[in-house]
């Protein structure tokens, strides 16, 4: 017997293991998007590399807290200030070779993400991985957010190899019910406006958003459209200017752990690489990114400023 | 006349995936235990673990498939304490009597 697991047979135990824990700790949670996608027929076959799970955002910094308890350690987050909030925890475990991501809100929902839990919770059903029953969304719920998934970077790619083909899976999955019903739910998850492009191409009835997440859509359209590096220029005009040299300086360079931790993985792990050569090579991709990320963020500005 | 004996079954809570020649399982009823791999040996023997038969049980039923493997006994008896420790394999106590029929 021994326990080197493959990726394929680490991400359905671990499916298994995070929706027991969660419902052994009295949390509720909803398995996202993985086989399960695939069991609903709105995806084709599709090798996962982690566990999504969406948890009940009131019992959020409780469930991750349990996780350490369990030995699942959150990866210490960038604290970069980006555009939008930070939606997840990646966590992870020294005896598995795959994280977890544990989700507070899914982006694209921009209704309160305790109404967005209610709704998708509300309409929750279970689907066979490794063998037991795991607890996820309908395929109502689960079409939303694989197509938010997918639409939260727009790129013609994206459109043509990801949302085209949800779409037409989705169609046969939900029927003609099933496609008002999704209208429905975005509706109610202030999704009509982030989710239209693919509530147009499966035919589903328009849906309209309270006016209120107007400033919310802003953010979520400059997210999917934004250049490399955005996001670091975006929190930086957020903050007080007297903030700025410290936050500056911060987004340059960023501290050594937060280098060790996300630079310096092995997939980015280049021969003789240390901490040093980490910050400058981010360092250098961040500066070559920056007049880009800049022009972008005026004529975003200025096309918002022409729309209002 | 029937005498008690402990069949062994598989564990009633254990998620399980995998291919032809891989078994991975985890045991949800302990979820601080690690997944266990079985491959070869390991998977054939907890194959041959049914609800119905005891250890002498699947070492007479593998000894029939396999006769020409070297300590074969001892292999089996190994290969269950271990998969009885992770609660992967439980042991059901049944009555079997003189035909070899369980109840």
């Amino acid at each position: 017997m021994t326990t080197t697991l493959t990726f394929a047979e680490a991400v359905a135990l671990a499916t298994a293991w995070a929706d027991r824990f969660a419902r052994q700790h009295g949390c509720r949670a909803l398995v996202v998007k993985g086989s399960v996608l695939e069991a609903q027929g709105l995806r084709g076959h599709h090798e996962s590399v982690d566990v999504d799970l969406m948890v009940d955002p009131a019992e959020f910094d409780r469930f991750v807290a349990l996780l350490a308890e369990a030995g699942w350690h959150a990866m210490a987050p960038v604290n970069s200030i980006g555009i939008m909030d930070k939606h997840s925890a990646t966590v992870l475990h020294e005896k598995w070779p795959i994280t977890i991501d544990v989700h507070r809100f899914f982006p694209g929902f921009l209704a309160d993400p305790q109404t967005v839990f209610e709704a998708l919770w509300q309409r929750r059903t279970t689907a066979t991985v490794a063998g037991v029953d795991v607890t996820t969304p309908d395929p109502v719920g689960h079409a939303a957010i694989a197509a938010l998934h997918y639409l939260r970077h727009t790129s013609p790619g994206a459109i043509t190899n990801l949302v085209d083909p949800l779409a037409e899976r989705t169609i046969v999955a939900l029927g003609p019910e099933g496609l008002a019903e999704l209208s429905a739910f975005a509706g109610q998850t202030g999704s009509a406006r982030t989710l239209a492009l693919f509530l147009e191409k499966v035919g589903a009835p328009p849906a309209v958003d309270d006016p209120a997440l107007a400033e919310a859509y802003r953010n979520w359209e400059m997210n999917s459209h934004a250049a490399p590096s955005t996001g670091w220029l975006v929190g930086i005009g957020r903050q007080p200017v007297h903030k700025w040299p410290a936050v500056i300086w911060h987004a340059l360079f960023l501290t050594d752990e937060e280098i060790a931790e996300h630079y310096l993985l092995p997939e980015h792990l280049k021969p003789g690489d240390t901490i040093f050569r980490a910050r400058m090579r981010r360092l250098t991709k961040g500066l070559k990114n920056a007049p880009g990320a800049l022009v972008y963020l005026v004529r975003f500005n200025l096309t918002h400023r022409r729309k209002r | 006349m029937t005498e008690p004996t402990n069949a062994w079954s598989h564990g009633a809570d254990i998620a399980e995936t995998g291919t032809e020649h891989r078994r991975a399982l985890l045991n949800l009823e302990r979820l601080d235990q690690p997944p266990v791999l079985l491959e070869g040996a390991a998977m054939i023997i907890h194959d041959a673990v049914d609800g119905t038969r005891d250890t002498d049980a699947i070492i007479a039923h593998l000894t029939a498939s396999y006769p020409d493997v070297y300590n074969l006994a001892t292999q089996v008896r190994e290969c269950l304490a271990q998969l009885a420790a992770t609660g992967i394999i439980v042991t059901t106590p049944t009555l079997q009597d003189e035909t070899g029929t369980t109840t």
